[in-house]
Parts: structure tokens; C-alpha cells; sequence
């Protein structure tokens, strides 16, 4: 091992990049553009979902009922329609969501302490934002119906306890439940993804394709040398790229490190490591540049999207991708940057974690070596 | 007939290369299922905390009916509640309930208080989940108020509504309904316009296209060579993915096989346009890629693919328009699970038609240029 020659093949990479500028401005942005793209889009808190109301009892406790929907910021009427079959049909024409219906007598009924069942009409065909819209209606519900119990026994002169349990809500680090605060801590995790993948899946590759392999081949430098080399520049451009996510982060989403940075910066080297160590066993693996970029996307980009736990909760897959994505990096990375982002904990908490990581690392980059070493 | 071989020429290449092709069948089939079943939001099986410092009949009644919801699961109960933050930061539970001590009386007496205390890292179970827990805790309450009424000499009768819901075109609200026919856009964007863009490229890159221009074959007649193969490999993925849709997933098709055939054509095209422009701009295949990744990537995101457009910005949703694959998704899911036919979708598949002639064009114009 020797760290002239490795640093030599580290100023051949980079003036390789240099010759390129373009995939070097493309590597410098994407960080950038993602997260302004997906920091936006990404949204999971509803707000003014459409909904329709029949109003079948035309009274005031039903006006009272369709007010108390359309004053909360979580839905918006589109229309008060004259039956159910009409809110049916916009529902169809995907102009509301959702739809309500008073049925008549429903005051009456209140009055009398019936029990009631409304009946409610739902766009099942994005079922996140249905199961979520109906979650948010049966709690404006319940809150409706408990003022009316607490006007009931207002009335009626009972003491005053509307409510036996009082809850007492807190939420830690995410105070007003935005989901971008969880979004932008994963985001970076999925751009380092995307570069160390992209980046590295090519290198060794596009020389074997080329031909400048046997070259190499026939050079002094040693595998491990070869790629330490290979790596060493674009670990300098991943890095920049965290710092620039971070930034980015800060500035447009007000979203800052909680804990500590030096420890952030670090974790996100060693995870920068595994990430680039994967596109690089890839590279050694694949006959084709086009192949070995195809595959970057599927064993890395698809994995660290969808297994991670970045947007799906883990404890929601089958067991099978349970056990799969504890071998992801991404899923252990996503611990650590969610922990020290938003929670603010030390390396006590997530040791474990970075442990895992580092034999990730390691281990794929003594995997490439290995290969490597045969193919040479 | 120059045409005829070139397009052979292609698909030569294409099958010599064993791994290129599974790829092309694994990746669809990989990415519906990690998407098939790894894609659920729903808020089940939370892991919680219970710390109850009253140990009274009340209490532990709370408890069970709280373990009992379905929602949740108990990963630990303790009496201290010195306990409660390091299991929330540690990541073991996301949500803390505490119940002090004297609560069994306080119900009894007047109003007894409940603390909830959430990790809102995870914001949507967050928020869910404490809503959830909110309306157990809040029920549980009701009926400690109606035993209460029996009690009195003049019980007043209250009255609880609850929904009866009942869901259109997804009564069971799986996520697997929505999330796969989307991915059937996905993979005619990722295949298409990728593989086209790479192979223009990689001709480029190793001196071949060279060679092709000196021959007697025309700059369309290349072009459609490369075109044609790749339309081909992305049609076959289309039938691979949709019947695994229909007969392994069993999402319903409600509307009309023949039009949901036509727009994904229509799609196909504006893809093919989209891969020849990207390749006519880059000089190596890491280049094409980039390009491509720096298309596809907000293209995935901006079209609703995963995350409602409804939700975006309002400044964002107009851009969402100018991205084929928005227009698509629109209608393969209505076609699917609405059962629409043109006369509801005849503006995105209007839409989708100019996209496509305006992307073959373009791509066909640049694709000239760059030759001569």
C-alpha cells in the first residue's frame, strides 16, 4: 500500500472529472435541485381536503356540523349538494374527496340521544389520502359530538365534567408535526445513495470497456490502491454535497442539526463510504457501463427508497423485506441522521448503528478488492 | 430494408448480452413488488411505552384497551416514568402514555389527566397515532361519563354519532391499488427513454456511429433503428408488469383494455423523444445517466407518483402539468380503478399526444443536427 501511487491515480480521476464538467456540475446540483424539488413535494400533512355535504335535515344543528368541517383548515366545502347521489358523482368527476350526509331527523335524534350513524362517502383511490381523511373526519366528529354532549348537560344542569380525561399532548423534536422535518434529514440519505451510486458504478467498468483496464493491469499499483484512488475524489465531491444538503436545508426549509455536526459530518462519511463501496463492487462486477448503471439503480436507489423506512414504515412490510432492509445501509444511516438531526442524540445512542455501518463499508470495499484483484 | 437489419443489428446486440436483458424483466418485477408491499403508510403495531403509576382496576382497563386497539404495541410497561424518555430516544417506542398516580380516583371524583408523549421524527405515524390514541383515551372517558349517568336520579341520554363510511373504487383502501399502476409509468420512463438514450450514446462513445454515418444509411432510418427495439423491450415490460398487476396483485381494470394499451403507447413515444434529446447532449454514457437521473428523478417525484399532487405547493402543481408522466398516471388510474373512459380523459390523452409529437420532433431535429 503505498499512498503516492493511490494519490496518483486520485489526481488521474479527477482530472478525468475536470475534463467533464458538466457531470461535475450535474453532481454538484443534484443535491441541491432534489431537495428543493422534494422538500416541496413532498407533503404528507393534509390540508383542505375537498369534501361535499348533503344536508338531508336542513336544521341548525346540521348547518353547526357542516360549519365546524369547513372552518378547519383540514378540509375545504367544495359544495352542499341536494342528495347523496349528486356528492356520488363528484366524487366521480375527482371534484371532492370526500362526502357527508345529514341524514333528516338527524337533529332530532341528538336531541334525543340516539344513537346516530352519518354515512360517509370516501375517494378510495389514493388510499393514503383516504385513510388519512378519514382519520381527521371521525376526529372532527368526536369533537363535534362532545360539544354537543357538553351543551346537553350544560342544559340540563349536570356539573360541569364534559370531559373525565383530560389529555395532555407533547411531541418531542418535531413540534408542529411537519413532515418535512422528517423528509429532509432522509432526503440526504437518498442523495448520497444516488451519488455514490452513480459516480462510482462506472469507474472501473468504462476502463474495462474502453480498454486503458490492461494498462492498468500492467502498471505497478496495487488493487486496493487503484480504488482508494478511484474513490478518494469523489469522496471530496459527496462530501460537498452533504455540506451543500445541509445548507440547503437550513436556508430554504428552516431545518437544522439538533445535535452534533462534527459527529453528522463523520457518520456521513462512513455511510458516504458504504454507499460509493457498493457502486464500486457493481463496477467490478458488471461486463457493461450501461449494465452497471442499471443495476446501481436497482440494488441501491430502489432498496434505499422504498426499504429504508425513509417514506414507508419499516414494521408495516412483511417479515421477509424486514429482514432485507436491515442488510440496507440506508436503513441504519436513516436511524443515525433522523437521531442526531432532529433528536439531537450522541454517539451513545447510535453506536450500534455507525458499528454496522463501518462493517458495511469495510467489508464491500475488501469484496471489490478481491474481485478485482482476480479480474486484474 | 436498411431499416430492417440495423433494428436486427440492435436486437442482436440486445440478446447477446444475457445480463442486460434480465435486467430489463428483473427490474419491473422487482420494483412492483418492493412497491407492492413495501409501500404502506398505514399507522399499525406502533411500538409504545404504558407507564402506569395508579396500578387501580381504571387504569389497568385504559391499558388493555389501548393494547387491545390494534394500533399499537406494547414495548414495555414500567412504573417509572424516568423510564419514558430513553425509550423514545433510543428509538424502542414512538409513543409514551403516562398515567399518574391517583387517576382511578380522579375519575371517579372530577377529571383525571392522561399524558401523551410522541417522537415526531416519523411525523405521519406521529400524527396519526396520537390521534388514534386520542380518540381511545377520549372514549374511554364517554363511558366513564355514561356509567356515571346511571347513577343520577335524572340521567340525561347522550347520544355518540359514529361514521358508517363506505370508500369508492378501493373499499378496502389498499395502498397496493394505487402505488402499482403507477409503477407501470415508472417502468416505461425508466426503460425507455434510459435504454434509448444510453445506446445512441454508448455508439457514440466507443466510435461506432461514426462508421454507421459513412454508410449509406439515412439520419431517420438510425434513428428509428434505435427507436424501434427499445419501444419493443419497453411494450414486452408493459405486458410483464400489467399482468402481474392484474392476475398477482388482482388490481381491478374497470375501464377499457384498448385505450389503457393506447395511452401507454402514446407515453412510450413521449419517452423515446425524451431518451433521444438526453443523448443528443451528452458525449459519454455517465453523462447520458446523469442527464437522464436528473430528469427522471423529479419526474417520479412531481407526478403524483407517491405523494399527492393536491398536496404540493401552489406554485408547484402548474409545473407537475409540463411532466408526461403526471398525464399518465392520471389516466391509467382512472381507467383502472375508476373505470373512466374518453369521455372524461380525452384532455390528458389530448395532452399526452402533443407531448409526444412535440418530444419525436425535437429529439428527431437535434438527433439530425448533431449528425451533420
Amino acid at each position: 500500500m503505498s499512498a503516492r501511487r493511490m494519490l496518483a491515480i486520485a489526481r488521474k480521476e479527477w482530472i478525468q472529472i475536470k475534463r467533464d464538467p458538466r457531470s461535475l456540475a450535474v453532481a454538484a446540483l443534484l443535491p441541491v435541485v432534489l431537495l428543493a424539488i422534494m422538500g416541496h413535494a413532498i407533503d404528507f400533512d393534509l390540508k383542505e381536503l375537498p369534501f361535499a355535504f348533503c344536508d338531508l335535515d336542513t336544521s341548525a344543528t346540521s348547518r353547526r356540523l357542516r360549519e365546524s368541517l369547513a372552518q378547519s383548515d383540514r378540509f375545504r366545502l367544495v359544495a352542499s349538494v341536494p342528495s347523496a347521489a349528486r356528492g356520488e358523482e363528484m366524487i366521480r368527476e375527482g371534484e371532492c374527496l370526500l362526502l357527508l350526509v345529514a341524514p333528516s331527523g338527524f337533529s332530532e335524534d341528538l336531541a334525543a340521544g340516539e344513537h346516530i350513524a352519518l354515512q360517509m362517502l370516501l375517494d378510495g383511490s389514493d388510499s393514503n389520502t383516504a385513510s388519512v381523511a378519514r382519520g381527521y373526519l371521525e376526529a372532527a366528529l368526536t369533537r363535534f359530538s362532545a360539544s354537543v354532549r357538553s351543551d346537553r348537560l350544560r342544559e340540563s344542569g349536570m356539573p360541569e365534567t364534559v370531559a373525565p380525561i383530560s389529555i395532555s399532548r407533547k411531541v418531542l423534536h418535531n413540534p408542529a408535526l411537519e413532515s418535512r422535518q422528517s423528509i429532509i434529514p432522509g432526503l440526504i440519505v437518498i442523495i448520497l445513495v444516488i451519488l455514490g451510486a452513480l459516480l462510482t458504478a462506472g469507474t472501473v467498468v468504462r476502463e474495462k470497456e474502453r480498454g486503458t483496464f490492461e494498462t492498468l493491469a500492467a502498471s505497478p499499483v496495487r488493487p486496493a490502491e487503484v480504488l482508494l484512488g478511484k474513490l478518494l475524489p469523489f469522496i471530496v465531491i459527496g462530501m460537498a454535497d452533504v455540506v451543500l444538503a445541509i445548507g440547503t436545508g437550513a436556508a430554504v426549509f428552516h431545518v437544522y442539526i439538533a445535535g452534533s455536526v462534527t459527529l453528522f459530518l463523520a457518520t456521513s462519511l462512513v455511510f458516504l463510504l458504504a454507499a460509493l463501496a457498493v457502486g464500486l463492487l457493481i463496477s467490478t462486477i458488471a461486463p457493461r457501463e450501461q449494465v452497471a448503471m442499471l443495476a446501481a439503480i436497482l440494488v441501491t436507489l430502489l432498496p434505499a427508497l422504498l426499504l429504508s423506512g425513509f417514506v414507508y414504515p419499516v414494521r408495516n412490510m412483511p417479515l421477509l423485506l424486514q429482514g432485507i432492509s436491515k442488510f440496507i445501509p440506508a436503513t441504519h444511516f436513516l436511524t443515525v441522521i433522523r437521531g442526531i438531526y432532529l433528536k439531537g442524540v450522541g454517539l451513545e445512542v447510535i453506536w450500534p448503528q455507525v458499528l454496522i455501518l463501518v462493517v458495511i463499508a469495510s467489508a464491500l470495499f475488501v469484496i471489490s478488492v478481491k474481485r478485482f484483484r482476480k479480474q486484474l | 430494408m436498411r431499416l430492417r437489419s440495423l433494428i436486427l443489428k440492435e436486437f442482436r446486440q440486445y440478446r447477446r448480452d444475457k445480463r442486460m436483458l434480465a435486467m430489463t424483466i428483473v427490474a419491473p418485477i422487482l420494483q412492483l413488488t418492493l412497491l407492492g408491499y413495501a409501500a404502506n403508510l398505514d399507522v399499525e403495531d406502533l411500538p409504545i411505552i404504558i407507564c402506569d403509576q395508579d396500578l387501580t382496576a381504571e387504569s389497568r382497563r385504559l391499558v388493555a384497551e389501548i393494547e387491545n386497539s390494534g394500533y399499537f404495541l406494547t414495548k414495555a410497561q414500567t412504573v417509572r416514568s424516568d423510564d419514558l424518555m430513553p425509550a423514545l430516544d433510543r428509538g424502542d417506542a414512538q409513543i409514551a402514555v403516562h398515567i399518574p398516580r391517583g387517576f382511578g380516583e380522579d375519575l371517579r371524583e372530577n377529571g383525571a389527566a392522561v399524558q401523551v408523549i410522541v417522537d415526531g421524527t416519523d411525523s405521519n405515524s406521529a400524527g396519526i397515532g396520537t390521534g388514534y390514541l386520542g380518540g381511545i383515551i377520549v372514549r374511554h372517558g364517554a363511558r366513564v361519563l355514561e356509567r356515571r349517568m346511571e347513577s343520577v336520579a335524572t340521567p340525561v341520554k347522550l347520544s355518540t354519532i359514529e361514521t358508517r363510511s363506505r370508500t369508492s373504487y378501493n373499499p378496502t383502501l389498499e395502498s397496493v391499488y394505487y402505488m402499482v399502476p403507477g409503477v407501470l409509468g415508472l417502468v416505461i420512463l425508466v426503460i425507455t427513454s434510459n435504454l434509448t438514450a444510453l445506446s445512441i450514446v454508448r455508439e457514440r462513445e466507443t466510435g461506432t456511429l461514426e462508421q454507421v454515418m459513412v454508410t449509406p444509411i439515412r439520419a431517420w432510418e438510425l434513428m428509428v433503428g434505435k427507436l424501434v427495439p427499445y419501444a419493443l423491450v419497453a411494450s414486452a415490460d408493459v405486458c410483464i408488469v400489467l399482468a402481474v398487476v392484474l392476475f398477482w396483485f388482482k388490481v381491478p381494470l374497470r375501464g377499457s383494455f384498448t385505450l389503457l394499451l393506447f395511452s401507454a403507447v402514446l407515453f412510450l413515444l413521449t419517452c423515446l423523444g425524451t431518451g433521444l434529446l438526453a443523448s443528443t447532449v451528452s458525449r459519454t454514457q455517465q453523462q447520458a445517466q446523469m442527464t437522464m437521473f436528473f430528469l427522471i428523478m423529479p419526474a417520479a417525484i412531481l407526478s403524483g407518483f407517491m405523494y399527492p399532487i393536491e398536496n404540493m405547493p401552489e406554485w408547484l402543481q402548474p409545473v407537475t402539468l409540463a411532466i408526461p408522466l403526471t398525464h399518465f398516471l392520471e389516466i391509467i388510474r382512472a381507467i383502472m380503478l375508476k373505470g373512466s373512459g374518453v369521455a372524461e380523459l380525452w384532455g390528458e390523452i389530448l395532452a399526452l399526444a402533443v407531448f409526444a409529437v412535440g418530444l419525436i420532433g425535437a429529439g428527431a431535429l437535434s438527433f439530425r443536427k448533431r449528425l451533420g
